[in-house]
């Protein structure tokens, strides 16, 4: 029997959960303040209201309308676009592979906030004492086991919650979102009481309107709420398959897309806050200790913490169950689209995929937890990123845009819903967002040709990058040709 | 903070935040 959600709330929290992740945190707040601060909020809405949303209805009025996992959804509208379906959760995969360290990484550090074992020189315990980082991808050293510990606690956590399906996944997401939402405003109240917290929140909205004038401003707007809604892995679209034939389409895309824009906007005013803070301690420029990614959270943020006049053990715990909670349903709703679409079209038992799934991504994420790892997992980030990502939403966009009936889908999420979209998500889907998001790949190719990504070797580059791409692209046509069981 | 900071705060905040209140009372309307 089908699987559905139980009430429209687990629906819109899974999809809420499943959008906002690590980088509302360490991604947005920085590169609002990188690309002209408080004046970078203009392009990110309007690039929310463009491309996010649109592609956000998208998803979920081809995977509600025609009731059936990404792959199956997409082959709907036309046959050959199931293998692009099917790449598309590859990617996620691909992700879901990665983003499991890190949590594995939250996990021990979680462990440490206890007695705050990082000590004063968060950066070498986190690179030299905790990953052994070596000098070079190439040397990728032995598996560093309580990294792969931490790992393999995030499958039993990720395949716990998808045990069910949509039974399970609709109870998880009351606690891994309320929980981190609570905590971040905990983090927003404390900053904002800091020493220095408005200097730091000076550097994160003071506009430079002269940023605007730049078109890579633009790109990384639009590359911000891609990247940050979860759009192109087909999850929003699976998640959509699940719901009751009577469901809203628009107001939850418009719901869980500005919750998602609201979480990372908030975020910036928690990260921010105790970065001026920090600049204050330290008698630094915010400028100087401004980070982002896994530095911020693994080696600013310690810092932070410790510096911090009272309480720094409650908020080391506090802050990597954040990163946890926020982490696991982005992880989760990887692997549930991918096991929904197999079950899908193979009929397989939900159990054997659950667990062959929590088996085989936790095997090959023991390659980020070796000496070199953390090279292999910024190179493969940023393909599946910006390789896989975008090529899944120019695509997609085609496939309704200019090879179906558009304005049908429309009609459809239009009779679903609390209110209309008019024509203008059209020309964003059919226009709009393709030659934007296609501007964005082809800067990214130009770079590439440039030069290898991040200063490492071709021979790195081609290994973790194009290499697992054409893996995906072969593996989805082997899906696609693969007979599904009726 | 300079007041442009202030204004670009407000404006998103707005946007985003009566957004999700209007989708908000949609639901309770259809309620």
């Amino acid at each position: 029997m089908k699987e559905l959600w139980q009430s429209r709330t687990s629906f819109v929290l899974a999809s809420i959960g499943s959008a906002i992740g690590l980088g509302n945190i360490w991604r947005f707040p920085y590169v609002c303040y990188e690309c002209g601060g408080g004046a970078f909020l203009i392009p990110f809405l309007v690039a929310l209201l463009t491309a996010g949303i649109p592609l956000m209805v998208l998803e979920y009025s081809v995977g509600h309308k025609f009731g059936s996992p990404a792959p199956l959804a997409l082959g709907s509208l036309k046959k050959g676009f199931e293998i692009l379906g099917w790449f598309a959760l590859l990617v996620g995969f691909g992700i879901a592979t990665y983003y499991a360290v890190i949590m594995g990484w939250a996990f021990n550090y979680l462990r440490y906030s206890f007695n705050l074992a990082w000590g004063a020189d968060t950066q070498g315990f986190f690179f030299n004492q905790f990953l052994k980082l070596s000098e070079s991808p190439l040397q990728i050293g032995a598996v560093q086991w309580m990294i792969a510990l931490g790992l393999g606690l995030t499958w039993i956590a990720i395949v716990a919650s998808i045990w069910k399906g949509a039974k399970t996944v609709g109870k998880v997401v009351y606690f891994t979102v309320i929980i981190p939402w609570v905590i971040l405003l905990v983090f927003v109240v404390r900053g904002l009481t800091l020493p220095g917290a408005l200097e730091g929140l000076k550097y994160y909205l003071t506009p430079n309107f002269d940023a605007l004038l730049n078109y890579r401003v633009w790109l990384h707007a639009y590359s911000q709420v891609f990247f940050s809604l979860t759009i192109g892995f087909g999850v929003q679209m699976t998640y959509a398959s699940f719901l009751p034939r009577d469901s809203d389409v628009v107001n939850n895309a418009f719901l869980v897309s500005l919750a998602d824009a609201a979480t990372a906007f908030i975020g910036g005013f928690a990260v921010f806050s105790t970065l001026g803070y920090y600049a204050n301690q330290s008698g630094l420029p915010v400028s100087e200790v401004v980070q982002s990614g896994p530095q911020l959270a693994f080696v600013t943020y310690p810092t932070i913490i410790r510096l911090l006049p009272f309480g720094s053990m409650v908020f080391g715990v506090l802050f990597f169950l954040m990163l946890l909670t926020l982490g696991i349903d982005s992880a989760f709703s990887l692997v549930e689209a991918g096991a929904a679409s197999l079950i899908g079209k193979f009929k397989l038992k939900r159990i054997h995929v659950n667990i062959g799934f929590g088996v085989i991504a936790g095997i090959v994420g023991l390659t980020y937890t070796t000496n070199g790892g953390l090279y292999w997992l910024d190179i493969v980030d940023y393909f599946m990123n910006n390789f896989g990502l975008l090529v899944v939403g120019i695509l997609m966009c085609v496939a309704v845009g200019w090879f179906y009936k558009h304005d049908e889908i429309r009609e459809y999420a239009n009779s679903k819903s609390d209110f209309t979209i008019g024509k203008w998500w059209d020309f964003c889907i059919k226009y709009l967002t393709p030659v934007v998001v296609g501007a964005l790949f082809i800067t990214n190719v130009v770079d590439r040709v440039k030069a290898a990504y991040g200063g490492y070797s071709r021979i790195a580059e081609f290994l973790g990058g194009w290499l697992v791409i054409i893996a995906f692209v072969c593996v989805a046509i082997v899906l696609y040709r693969k007979k599904g069981r009726t | 903070m300079p007041i442009s900071a202030w204004i670009m705060f407000a404006i998103t905040a707005l946007v985003l935040f009566g957004g999700i209140i209007l989708c908000l009372v949609k639901i309770k309307i259809r309620k």
